[in-house]
């Protein structure tokens, strides 16, 4: 760990000369950098006990409404670190190799730690997303949700961060505490994305029971590559590793799409409560 | 150095004179199809079907990482580029192409048709046919090619190809369309290429995982693929579901 506070968040920037861009075509990692042994455990222990509570509540729920959706979209939350290194390439994020790994795409280790906290982050939201779906939620609501989220997203990553359980490296331009808001953009939106596409997909195909929950999730949050696919041109490209901050611009196109996006999804969803089409 | 994708046939050319006469090939064929969307398009409509056209040719920004994440190459010696990210170079006519396949597609769907469409389903068996006759061209070609372990090739082209361009096209229309009942015309331009890279990324992570896994084989692509196909089918059914429910056919 780093010897100060100060310096805990300083992630080693990765130098881009020298890589072949043709087998390398994304920004090189810092392979060297070693999470903190002590925070990993304890990020693991929390995210265990997190992930058992959430598995419950989502098996409770399963029973109450006998609806096999909240426990399928838990095991699928797990199941769906498969995506992650993808992102992970696209958008300059690195989990140090010295965890206990769960799973291994592109060559990167992805901890079981975050394959655990998507049971946490993802099953919850989307069904209370879907609540509240069902209940009518208006753009107003929707923007005051992704921005909470957008801000807990930021707190939450100090810890681990701190830790080094994740680095956010090379060239994100607003990175405060280590917090890159590319990230912090996107994810969000790649949620209430989520969240709409199960829920629609659910009232659409009524007899398509959680099954249809389990293969719409993975399809939307693989949704994210292309949110951020402008970004990531951006960002994935030798102009931008020549002038860092042409990497504002991607910032900027970025949270330009999602606010976009979000709109006519909140949209969407309005119209579709207003005809009553769903009922 | 961490990736371990595989290795793109870095030797490959472009025949000589084949990049210009795709090039004057292509741009002829985006103003034809161009002036026959604007002809068939209603008045108030011909704005928004330009738009829709530059909208696609903005999808481009998708393709260098595409063409990383599902092995497909454009050789390095193209002379005209349009930009470079990820390592992979795009060339001018692959801009031409897109704003020909996604741009007029959207467009054509959105502001060309005068029936209303019931059934999405021949709607993307012939975009997907249009682009497999396309992808078939371009590849004999020799202007780009797919390498690895692509499974159900036919002359080169992967099947999944057509199939998950022509779905994205088809929701890229729909999404647009919606969107322009309560946003500005103008928000087409982000629409469109917005639209497209996210149906095609919702589609294609499966063939992507498969192919770019060190253990990869023809089974692990070939289950990939057919996962692939399912979503692509699901995709359609939620699209027009979506659609009828709202009471207004599947495309205005």
């Amino acid at each position: 760990m780093a010897d100060s506070p100060a310096m805990a968040f300083a992630v080693p920037v990765p130098d881009w000369v020298g890589r072949d861009p043709v087998q390398h075509p994304f920004p090189l990692e810092p392979v060297s950098l070693l999470a903190d042994p002590h925070g990993a455990a304890i990020v693991l222990g929390l995210a265990f006990a997190l992930a058992a509570f959430s598995l419950l509540r989502c098996v409770q729920l399963a029973f109450t409404r006998r609806d096999a959706t909240p426990v399928v979209l838990c095991l699928t939350a797990f199941a769906a670190i498969v995506i992650e290194p993808i992102c992970d390439l696209t958008l300059g994020a690195w989990f140090p190799a010295n965890q206990v790994g769960v799973i291994e795409f592109y060559n990167r280790p992805i901890p079981l730690a975050v394959a655990l906290l998507y049971t946490v982050y993802f099953p919850p939201t989307i069904l209370y997303l879907s609540r509240r779906f069902e209940a009518g939620i208006t753009k107003a609501q929707l923007f005051r949700f992704y921005a909470a989220t957008v801000l807990f997203c930021w707190f939450f990553e100090v810890i681990p961060l701190y830790w080094r359980i994740w680095v956010y490296h090379s060239g994100h331009p607003l990175t405060p505490l280590g917090f890159s808001f590319l990230w912090g953009v996107a994810n969000p939106t790649m949620l209430v994305f989520a969240a709409a596409a199960v829920y629609a997909t659910r009232r659409m195909f009524p007899r398509g029971g959680a099954l249809l929950a389990a293969i719409t999730f993975p399809m939307a949050f693989a949704g994210w590559l292309g949110i951020s696919a402008v970004a990531g041109a951006i960002f994935n490209s030798p102009a931008a590793a020549a002038h860092p901050e042409l990497n504002w611009l991607a910032q900027i196109l970025l949270l330009v799409c999602c606010v976009y996006l979000l709109s006519v999804l909140a949209d969407m969803l309005a119209s579709a409560h207003r005809r009553k089409v769903w009922t | 150095m961490t990736h371990d994708f595989q290795n793109p046939p870095v030797t490959a050319v472009i025949p000589a004179g084949a990049e210009s006469t795709a090039l004057t090939c292509l741009t002829l064929l985006l103003a034809l199809t161009t002036l026959i969307v604007l002809w068939r398009a209603r008045v108030g409509m011909r704005p928004i079907a330009l738009l829709c056209i530059v909208g696609g040719a903005a999808a481009v920004t998708f393709d260098a990482q595409l063409n990383v994440l599902t092995l497909r190459w454009f050789p390095a010696n193209a002379q005209q580029i349009v930009y470079t990210s990820s390592g992979r170079t795009v060339p001018l006519f692959w801009l031409c192409f897109q704003a020909w396949f996604v741009g007029c597609g959207t467009a054509w769907l959105i502001a060309a048709r005068r029936t209303t469409v019931q059934d999405l389903w021949p709607t993307v068996w012939m975009l997907a046919a249009i682009r497999l006759l396309a992808e078939w061209i371009g590849v004999q070609a020799g202007l780009w090619l797919y390498y690895g372990w692509q499974p159900f090739c036919v002359l080169g082209v992967p099947l999944w190809v057509p199939v998950t361009s022509a779905v994205a096209v088809v929701a890229s229309a729909r999404f647009v369309a919606f969107s322009l009942r309560t946003h500005h015309r103008a928000s087409v331009l982000i629409g469109v290429p917005l639209a497209w890279s996210i149906a095609v990324a919702m589609q294609i992570w499966p063939i992507s995982l498969a192919l770019n896994h060190r253990d990869s084989d023809v089974v692990f692509a070939s289950v990939a693929m057919v996962a692939v196909f399912l979503m692509a089918g699901l995709f359609v059914e939620f699209v027009q579901r979506l659609s009828r429910s709202q009471g207004e056919g599947v495309l205005p």
